[in-house]
C-alpha cells in the first residue's frame, strides 16, 4: 500500500510542479495595416514562425488568434495609425503579453510592424520593423523577419520589457457636467471642448493628490472656476453645469399700497445678474362709481439702475438695491385741468428675490420720496401709508 | 370632499381681507382725491400780489352765514419788511364764492395795517378779516378798520344783526387759562364796542396750577375752534393743551360765557384736568383744526384726516359715534378750510396747494 501510494505520488508530481510555475501567456494578433489587403498565408506563416519562437522562449501561446476590435467607436486603420491604440481595445483576458504583427503588402515588398504590448497597463513593450520579400522566398523571408524580432521576446520574457503601472501620476481625466460646447480650462491651460456629454482631458502629467483650477466657459453662461483634487490615476470631475447670463426680465408686480392695481415692467442687465436697468409701470383700476365718487386712475411710472449685492448669482436668495426716478399721475375722471402728477425719486428699493430657476419672487419696500413738484397730491415727503410704512410690493420675474 | 368647504372658506376670508382690511385699501394718496370736485389755477392772480417775491405765507379759510352766500377767502403775504420802509404790509385777501370765482382782490387801506384772523361774516353782513371790515364780495367798506382794534386773532361770530363778538387766546400769550373776548355792534355809520373785552376762565381758579410754576407761561390751552348753535344760544370752545398733546372741548351758553363770571368747566379740581374731567378729549399732536356747530375737522400731522361729530346743543357736550378718519395730506405745507353751510346745501372742503397754487374743491368724504 505505501509503495502504491509513492508511485502515484511520483506519477503526478511533475504535473503539479507545473502548474506551481505557469509561465507568461501570449496571444497572437495578425492585421494587416491596409485592411483590404488581408494575407492568410502570411498570417499564418508569421502565426507559425511566432508560435516556435515563443513557446522557444519558454512562452505559452494562447491558440485563439486575437483580432483588431472593430466597431464605430473604435480606432481603426488607417485613420489610425498609433499600434497602441489599435491595441487597446483587445480582448486579451487571461493574456500577459499580446505579439502583434501588423504587415502591409507592396508589390514585392512585405512590411511588418511587430510590437509586444501589455494589455494590463496598456503599454507598448516593444517593437520591430521589418521588411521581407514575398514569391517564392516568403517563408524564408518571413522566417527571418520573425527571427528580428527575437531579440525583443528575449528581452521581454528576461524582465527586460515588463513595466510596472506607473504610479503617483494621474492617467486619465475625463470632466463631464458642463453644457456641450464649454471650453475647459485647467489651471491656465484651455484643454478642450465638451462634446458628448463629456471632455476626455489630452495627457498632462498630473501628480495625484494635486489640486487644480478649473474653469469653464461658454458663451452666454456663468464661467465657472473651482478647484478640485485629483485623487486617483482615473479621475472624473463631475462639474456643475453652467448657469446661464441673465440678459432680460420681465416682471409683474403688485402693491398692498395701491392694492386695486397691478404692474408690469422689465430690466436689461448690464451685467448679467449683476447690474441692470429697468422700468417698471403700476396703474390703479378705478373703483366703482356706484357710491357716486369720481372714478379715480393712478399711472406710476419710473426708471432705475440697480445692483445685486452680497449674494452670488448662484444663490438662491438674493438682494437688489435700485435708485431712478419716476413719477405718478393721478387722473380725476370727469374734472377738467391738469392732472395730479407726483415726481419722485427712488431711494434704494431693497429687494430680496427668491430664485426658482429662471422664475423669481420677490418682495420689497417701495422707498420712494416724492419732491412735491408742480399740482401734486403727495407733497415732499416719503411715500407712505398712513401707517407708517412704505407700500409693500410683491412680485415675479422670468429671466432669460 | 371634506377640503372643499375649508377652501371656499380660506378664499371667502382672503377676499374679504383684501377688500375690508384697511391695511390692503390703504393708499399713500388722500382718500379724498376721488371727491375731487372743482381745480382753479391761482397762480395769475397771486403772482399778481407776490411780483416775484418768494417765501409766500399762505391763509385759507371760508366765511359762511345763515343769510349771506359762502365765501373763500385766501390771503397771500409776501414777506413784509422792507429794507427802506420797514413794515410795509403787501399781503392781500382773494375773495371766492364757493364755485371758487374769483370775485376780487384786495389789500389793506394802509401799508401799516394787516389781515389775519379772525375771518367771519359780521352782524351786517360785512366781512371782518382781522380787524378790517369789508364787505362780502372783498370791497372796502365806510368803517374800514376797527378803531380800537380788538388786538385778538381768534374767532368771531355774528349773533343776528345786533352783534359781533371776538373770542380769542389773550393777546401775547402762547397759552392761557383764560378766553378773552370782546363785542361789537353798529353805531351809526361804524362799529362800536357793545360787549367789552372780558376773560372767560377755562378751569376754575382752585384748578390752576401755581403761577410759581417755571413752565407757567407754557401750561394752559390755546382756543384753536368755536362753534356756536343759534337755536340754544350755545358756544362750543374746542382748545389745544399742548403740555399734555391732546384736543379737548366743552360747551357753554353764550351768556355765561361773556358774563365775566362762567367758567368753561366748573368741576375741575386741578390742573391738568383729568380726562374724565373734559366731556370732549382727543389725544393728538397739534392737528390743523376745524370746528362748526356739529362737530371738528383734525388734520393731523401724521397723514390722517377726521371729523368728529358732537351732540346736538342743549345736551351736555359728547362726541356722537366713532370718527369718520380718511388718508389725508402728509404734507403740512397745505392749507385747509372746510364749509358746512349754515343755510343748507353741499358742504365741501377746499384745499390750497403753495407749490401748484391750485386751489380745489372737494366734496363731502365724511
Amino acid at each position: 500500500m505505501r509503495h502504491r501510494l509513492l508511485l502515484l505520488l511520483l506519477i503526478f508530481l511533475p504535473t503539479l510542479l507545473f502548474a506551481a510555475e505557469p509561465g507568461q501567456k501570449a496571444a497572437l494578433l495578425m492585421a494587416p495595416l491596409n485592411v483590404e489587403a488581408r494575407d492568410p498565408l502570411v498570417e499564418d506563416i508569421l502565426a507559425s514562425e511566432l508560435t516556435t519562437v515563443l513557446q522557444n522562449a519558454g512562452l505559452t501561446v494562447a491558440p485563439r488568434r486575437l483580432t483588431v476590435p472593430q466597431g464605430a467607436d473604435q480606432p481603426r486603420l488607417p485613420q489610425e495609425e498609433r499600434i497602441s491604440y489599435l491595441l487597446r481595445g483587445v480582448d486579451a483576458t487571461g493574456t500577459d503579453v499580446i505579439v502583434a504583427a501588423f504587415y502591409l503588402a507592396q508589390g514585392e515588398e512585405l512590411i511588418i510592424q511587430f510590437a509586444l504590448y501589455d494589455p494590463a497597463v496598456h503599454t507598448m513593450l516593444g517593437g520591430v520593423l521589418t521588411r521581407a520579400r514575398k514569391g517564392l522566398t516568403l517563408f524564408a523571408s518571413v522566417t527571418a523577419a520573425v527571427g528580428d524580432f527575437g531579440p525583443a521576446i528575449k528581452r521581454y520574457v528576461e524582465g527586460g520589457y515588463r513595466v510596472e503601472p506607473p504610479s503617483g501620476i494621474v492617467e486619465r481625466i475625463t470632466v463631464s457636467g458642463p453644457p456641450e460646447g464649454s471650453r475647459v480650462t485647467f489651471v491656465d491651460r484651455e484643454v478642450g471642448t465638451v462634446a458628448g456629454g463629456n471632455l476626455v482631458v489630452p495627457y498632462t502629467q498630473f501628480t495625484v493628490g494635486t489640486t487644480i483650477p478649473v474653469r469653464v466657459q461658454k458663451e452666454g453662461y456663468h464661467t465657472f472656476e473651482g478647484s478640485y483634487p485629483l485623487t486617483s490615476p482615473q479621475v472624473d470631475l463631475r462639474l456643475p453645469g453652467l448657469r446661464r447670463e441673465t440678459r432680460f426680465d420681465a416682471q409683474l408686480v403688485w402693491s398692498f399700497g395701491l392694492a386695486t392695481g397691478f404692474g408690469f415692467g422689465g430690466r436689461v442687465h448690464l451685467v448679467p445678474d449683476s447690474l441692470f436697468l429697468g422700468f417698471e409701470h403700476y396703474r390703479t383700476l378705478a373703483p366703482g362709481t356706484f357710491t357716486g365718487d369720481t372714478a379715480v386712475r393712478h399711472y406710476d411710472t419710473n426708471i432705475q439702475v440697480g445692483e445685486y449685492i452680497i449674494f452670488p448669482y448662484t444663490s438662491i436668495f438674493r438682494i437688489h438695491l435700485a435708485v431712478g426716478a419716476g413719477l405718478i399721475v393721478t387722473d380725476v375722471a370727469g374734472v377738467p385741468g391738469r392732472d395730479y402728477t407726483d415726481y419722485y425719486i427712488l431711494a434704494g428699493d431693497p429687494t430680496a428675490e427668491l430664485a426658482l430657476g429662471p422664475v423669481k419672487i420677490f418682495v420689497r419696500p417701495d422707498l420712494h420720496y416724492a419732491l412735491g413738484m408742480g399740482y401734486n397730491l403727495l407733497g415732499r415727503a416719503w411715500i407712505r401709508t398712513p401707517y407708517g410704512l412704505p407700500p409693500l410690493t410683491l412680485g415675479v420675474r422670468y429671466s432669460w | 370632499m371634506v377640503m372643499k368647504p375649508f377652501y371656499r372658506t380660506l378664499a371667502l376670508l382672503a377676499g374679504l381681507c383684501l377688500t375690508g382690511c384697511e391695511i390692503f385699501s390703504v393708499t399713500p394718496f388722500p382718500d379724498f382725491v376721488d371727491k375731487t370736485d372743482i381745480s382753479m389755477d391761482l397762480t395769475h392772480e397771486i403772482n399778481a400780489i407776490v411780483r416775484g417775491e418768494t417765501n409766500i405765507s399762505y391763509q385759507l379759510t371760508v366765511v359762511d352765514s345763515p343769510t349771506q352766500p359762502p365765501r373763500v377767502l385766501l390771503l397771500v403775504e409776501p414777506p413784509s419788511s422792507d429794507p427802506t420802509l420797514g413794515f410795509n404790509y403787501k399781503g392781500q385777501l382773494i375773495f371766492m364764492d364757493s364755485n371758487l370765482n374769483v370775485l376780487n382782490r384786495v389789500g389793506t387801506g394802509s401799508s401799516l395795517d394787516y389781515f389775519s384772523k379772525p375771518y367771519a361774516y359780521a352782524h351786517d353782513n360785512n366781512v371782518l378779516a382781522g380787524y378790517t371790515v369789508l364787505t362780502k364780495d372783498g370791497g372796502t367798506t365806510s368803517i374800514g378798520t376797527l378803531d380800537p382794534a380788538p388786538g385778538l386773532e381768534g374767532f368771531a361770530l355774528a349773533f343776528g344783526t345786533t352783534e359781533t363778538d371776538i373770542f380769542a387766546t389773550p393777546s401775547g400769550q402762547y397759552a392761557s387759562f383764560n378766553i378773552s373776548y370782546i363785542g361789537y355792534n353798529t353805531v351809526g355809520a361804524g362799529w362800536g364796542i357793545v360787549l367789552p373785552a372780558g376773560t372767560l376762565p377755562i378751569v376754575p381758579p382752585a384748578a390752576l396750577p401755581s403761577t410759581s410754576d417755571p413752565n407757567y407761561a407754557n401750561l394752559g390751552y390755546q382756543l384753536v375752534g368755536l362753534g356756536y348753535n343759534s337755536v340754544t344760544d350755545e358756544l362750543t370752545f374746542v382748545l389745544s393743551e399742548p403740555a399734555q398733546g391732546r384736543i379737548v372741548a366743552a360747551r357753554i351758553g353764550r351768556a355765561a360765557a361773556t358774563s365775566g363770571s362762567g367758567v368753561l368747566l366748573p368741576s375741575a379740581t386741578s390742573w391738568p384736568v383729568a380726562a374724565s374731567a373734559w366731556p370732549v378729549e382727543v389725544d393728538v399732536d397739534r392737528p390743523a383744526l376745524f370746528a362748526d356747530v356739529d362737530g371738528f375737522f383734525l388734520v393731523r400731522r401724521d397723514g390722517w384726516m377726521e371729523r368728529y361729530t358732537w351732540n346736538a346743543a342743549g345736551t351736555p357736550l359728547a362726541l356722537v359715534g366713532d370718527p369718520v378718519r380718511i388718508v389725508g395730506d402728509k404734507s403740512l405745507s397745505r392749507r385747509y378750510a372746510f364749509l358746512v353751510p349754515q343755510a343748507g346745501g353741499p358742504p365741501y372742503m377746499y384745499r390750497f396747494d403753495p407749490s401748484s397754487r391750485v386751489l380745489t374743491r372737494y366734496r363731502r368724504w365724511w
